[in-house]
């Protein structure tokens, strides 16, 4: 849903309006009014007529005495939870603290507690709703009818008002369950074929409670955890053909299944393998045991037993155990206002670096990766830099020699001092882009190739090693670590910077 | 500038009070200038407006429309706008049990040279001295106002509670989830298991309600932009009545803009989510006692004028055309006559319509909300709950009567339904679209904001389409962001 503008928050609802239109876009009643008069050539009052009579069609049915009944099933379950969720959708976005505008509206008025009030009746709605529309899908699956079919004739006789009504325990009045099964578990033929074990160990996200007090950065953190579930294969033949018609699975709490199966499968009408699959992913302590929020239908796949399901389908183990859990409204603290005084320039310093005396590391693994040379000359300074009669020298001293790696988004990029002798006598180089190789041409006429470490400084030991790198850290911050002193490759100071939307690195090749 | 004696310390004040607001005003005052009290108990603002009084009701509404039109032409820009709320005269009224917080804007305690004590009042031309017995008047008229306004518009509603739950109890009892000697009303408070926080009231959407469901707890008395004439912040019990209205609603003897404030301040009727989801302008405006010029003029009932041509046979084009002829530079002249012929068909029928409204439809609107609101949804109208509710509880007459009416659909039924048809698949396409982005997709409530703002700019229906899909275009491009800066 898209963020409001400012001024609908403070929008009111007024009494009184200058003379306009209302209404922004056309409704039933503007087209078929225009419908009927383009195309069928009625009057305006014909087609006012017109309206008025498709507006009952749509909606009623007629009563032998000339009277007319609400038709509550013209209507499908899915389109009242579309509307049950666009009204909850609404409050969300009143109560999200990243709306700034509808934040200051509800705590100016102080109606944040009525708000989540109202919330939490939506979501009793939707899940009254979603469970009756869960059943339809789920007897279109088994019956093998198009869901667009359903609509007409439900399969079942729940009004709105006996779906909203508390006391009316849905799980009584719509089973999700098949007469195949009941049949064969009411007259002792439901056999026990297999039963199938499994214990797990797995990592799951869960909402960092330290999260932005203490720990600014991460939302989420990863927990170890430990599951099982057990699963019952059942033969509903008599005389048993020990093919498996009907599967439960379990979860287990310290070695309990619990009160209700998270999936039964079972198998569509008119089919002989399993493909219909019914999910409950709330655990015995939560509120929806019992109740699915899932209905999945496999088709030509099939399963056989239980143990092949599990196997075949780890997401869907994934799904019982793991619940998506709604993300925590956390309003920024705004931090008291703080002043300063004035202060003139020259009074303060500051230090861009911070320093180490164990050196600081770069932490990606690059080494392997490709990279780019990029080769830079020092800018030429000009003795007298008012006289314009002066042209810069023609031979040029190398600045550095970088590698810049192909390390996805980090930009790694390593910076190495030239060798000692390339100084103030190169005319030009020539980089093969391709192989990194380089032509040096000197002032004296020679021309040097090489790769770019050929071109290098070496210090006492014979290394090569950069005297600076930089690097991207997330997408805020670039670090530069520099190494000085030149004894030992270790990077003694480091830099934080903004990260720039290119680099500063240079090829000049004249 | 140097403080001089005499003239110049009065400007130095005076430049300065126009431009901080912070001198007091009786520093620059004159000693003399008088402060008044009127003899009449009327606040001082209805002075000069008259309350029609006829024996003859049609003679009085006639009346009421004149007066009302005077006063709109009078007073357009007689009640300034208040920068701040603060530093206005506050008080603090008890009605029906519920405390109301009163700032009459525009008016503040001040004393004279000679120390007494009066109340300025800032209209939006100049300032008038009032005594603090005149005052007293302003308070106790509004008080009564806000009173009366809100009995009223419990009234309205004080049977749709056990309306609505009959109808739900019905229903319950009819499908098995009630026993026949259970009632629902006895189970209302009932906490709902697994939702701990709910009733079975809120969880069913029956609207419990009270008076003080229909007071609100803060009323701004003030002057409002343009042509509003109240306002209502949603779901903060928060009103603001423009002054206008107090002149206008003296004239009906009604609290008419009170009224259809509070309809808007009952959260239970008119809160967050429920009020993005029907039309809550069309509900409010079921409240008043108005004018036949309010009834086929104002936006708010084109509804209402639908349903008047189409069950009564009344064409309100004409009646505005036959009543209200020709308007000329210098006004318009009403045709009394044929006012005095309609002002009963309309008034009998507008009666009849809020009769219903509150009677029969809101209680079968709370008892099936789910259902109606999505009706709303399926034909894209926020009243097409009520006009449905209406062509099921009535027939169309306006082809000659009712008999030659229904003659008339029974012959073209086919070809209506097939319109029908084929208007609600373009519409279903019309959704898919939205959904995929390539028509402005905005929730309903941006739609309704963008709906008000394409009425302040004049922006004709016809248009207001393609006018939303550009003012998207130049906010994603950053225009508007670029001309911020």
């Amino acid at each position: 849903m898209k963020k409001k503008t400012n001024w609908y928050h403070t929008l009111p609802l007024f009494a009184g309006l200058a003379l306009g239109s209302v209404g922004c876009e056309p409704t039933f009643e503007t087209k078929t009014e225009d419908e009927l008069k383009k195309n069928h050539g009625m009057t305006h009052e014909e087609a006012l007529a017109g309206v008025a009579y498709a507006d009952r069609w749509r909606f009623t049915t007629p009563n032998p005495d000339g009277t007319f009944a609400f038709n509550y099933s013209s209507l499908t379950t899915a389109d009242q939870i579309a509307i049950l969720q666009r009204m909850r959708d609404n409050i969300g976005q009143f109560l999200n603290p990243e709306n700034k505008e509808d934040t200051a509206y509800v705590d100016y008025f102080g109606i944040r507690a009525e708000l989540e009030k109202q919330e939490e009746i939506y979501e009793y709605r939707l899940d009254r709703f979603t469970h009756v529309q869960l059943y339809e899908l789920y007897k279109a699956y088994m019956n093998n009818t198009p869901l667009k079919d359903q609509p007409v004739k439900r399969p079942h006789t729940l009004s709105d008002t006996m779906i909203l009504y508390p006391e009316n325990d849905l799980t009584k009045r719509i089973k999700f369950t098949d007469k195949y099964v009941e049949d064969a578990r009411e007259q002792g033929k439901l056999t026990l074929e297999h039963i199938f074990k499994e214990n797990q160990e797995y990592t799951e996200e869960e909402p960092n409670p330290s999260y932005p007090h203490k720990d600014p950065i991460n939302k989420t953190r990863w927990v170890q955890k430990k599951r099982s579930y057990i699963i019952h294969d059942y033969d509903c033949d008599a005389p048993q053909d020990h093919r498996i018609d009907y599967i439960e699975l379990y979860r287990e709490k310290e070695g309990v299944k619990e009160q209700h199966p998270a999936i039964k499968i079972f198998r569509p009408h008119g089919t002989s393998t399993m493909s219909i699959i019914v999910l409950d992913d709330d655990a015995a302590n939560e509120r929806g045991h019992g109740i699915p929020d899932e209905i999945i239908n496999v088709g030509y796949y099939g399963i056989t037993t239980g143990e092949f399901f599990g196997a075949k389908n780890p997401e869907l183990i994934e799904k019982i155990f793991i619940k998506k859990g709604k993300e925590n409204r956390i309003k920024k603290e705004i931090p008291p206002l703080t002043t300063y005084n004035l202060t003139r320039t020259g009074e303060i310093t500051v230090n861009a670096f911070e320093t180490s005396t164990t050196g600081f590391n770069v932490p990606i693994d690059y080494a392997n990766e490709d990279y780019q040379t990029w080769i830079a000359f020092k800018k030429q300074e000009l003795p007298n830099p008012t006289d314009l009669k002066q042209s810069p020298k023609k031979t040029h001293t190398i600045e550095y020699i970088a590698r810049e790696y192909h390390t996805s988004d980090r930009r790694v990029v390593e910076y190495f001092a030239p060798r000692e002798d390339l100084k103030d006598n190169i005319l030009s180089f020539n980089l093969d882009y391709k192989t990194n190789i380089i032509e040096m041409v000197f002032s004296d006429g020679r021309v040097e190739r090489g790769s770019d470490i050929y071109f290098c400084k070496k210090n006492d030991q014979g290394n090569i090693n950069p005297f600076r790198i930089g690097y991207d850290e997330g997408t805020q911050w670039r670090y530069e670590l520099y190494d000085e002193d030149e004894k030992e490759p270790r990077f003694e100071k480091r830099k934080k910077t903004r990260q720039p939307l290119e680099l500063d690195l240079r090829h000049d090749s004249k | 500038m140097k403080k001089k004696a005499g003239i110049g310390r009065y400007v130095l004040a005076g430049a300065l009070a126009l431009t901080t607001g912070a001198i007091p005003l009786y520093l620059t005052a004159r000693a003399d200038e008088e402060i008044h009290e009127y003899e009449s108990n009327l606040p001082h603002f209805l002075q000069n407006v008259h309350q029609p009084k006829n024996e003859d009701p049609i003679e009085q509404e006639i009346e009421q429309i004149i007066e009302q039109a005077k006063i709109w032409d009078t007073y357009q820009h007689s009640f300034g706008e208040s920068t701040y709320v603060n530093d206005n005269i506050e008080e603090r009224v008890n009605i029906h049990g519920k405390e109301v917080r009163i700032i009459f804007h525009n008016y503040d305690h001040q004393k004279n040279s000679e120390g007494t004590q009066y109340v300025r009042w800032n209209n939006g031309n100049n300032t008038e001295r009032l005594s603090l017995k005149e005052f007293q008047k302003v308070k106790t008229y509004i008080a009564e106002q806000i009173t009366q306004a809100s009995q009223e518009a419990y009234d309205a509603h004080k049977d749709l509670t056990t309306t609505a739950i009959k109808a739900i109890e019905n229903d319950l009892k009819k499908n098995g989830a009630l026993k026949p000697d259970e009632n629902l009303t006895d189970k209302l408070d009932k906490k709902v298991e697994g939702y701990e926080t709910l009733t079975i009231a809120e969880a069913q959407g029956i609207p419990v309600l009270h008076i003080t469901d229909f007071t609100p707890s803060t009323i701004h008395i003030t002057g409002l932009q343009e042509t509003y004439l109240g306002v209502t912040y949603i779901n903060s019990e928060t009103v603001g009545q423009d002054m206008r209205s107090i002149l206008l609603d003296y004239v009906m003897g009604k609290p008419n803009t009170l009224k259809h404030e509070f309809i808007h301040n009952c959260k239970k009727l008119q809160g967050i989510p429920l009020i993005f989801e029907y039309d809550p302008e069309f509900h409010a405006s079921m409240i008043e006692d108005e004018t036949i010029d309010r009834f086929i003029r104002h936006p708010y009932l084109q509804d209402a004028r639908k349903l008047v041509h189409i069950l009564r046979g009344i064409d309100p084009k004409r009646v505005m055309d036959e009543a209200f002829p020709l308007p000329l530079a210098f006004g318009t002249e009403i045709n009394k006559e044929k006012l005095r012929q309609y002002i009963p068909l309309i008034k009998e029928f507008s009666q009849e319509l809020q009769h219903i409204y509150h009677n029969e439809f809101l209680p079968e609107f709370f008892a099936h909300q789910t259902f109606w609101t999505a009706v709303n949804d399926d034909l894209r109208d926020d009243n097409a709950a009520f006009k449905v509710f209406m062509y099921t509880r009535f027939e169309p007459t306006l082809l000659g009567g009712p008999e030659p009416t229904k003659q008339w659909l029974e012959q073209n039924k086919y070809v209506i339904e097939q319109a029908a048809k084929k208007v609600l698949a373009e519409l279903e396409n019309e959704k898919k679209e939205q959904i995929k982005g390539t028509i402005v997709n905005l929730s309903m409530s941006e739609k309704k904001a963008l709906d008000f703002f394409m009425k302040t700019l004049n922006i004709p229906q016809s248009h207001q389409v393609q006018a939303a899909n550009i003012i998207k275009k130049l906010e994603d491009s950053g225009t508007f962001r670029r001309i911020r800066q």
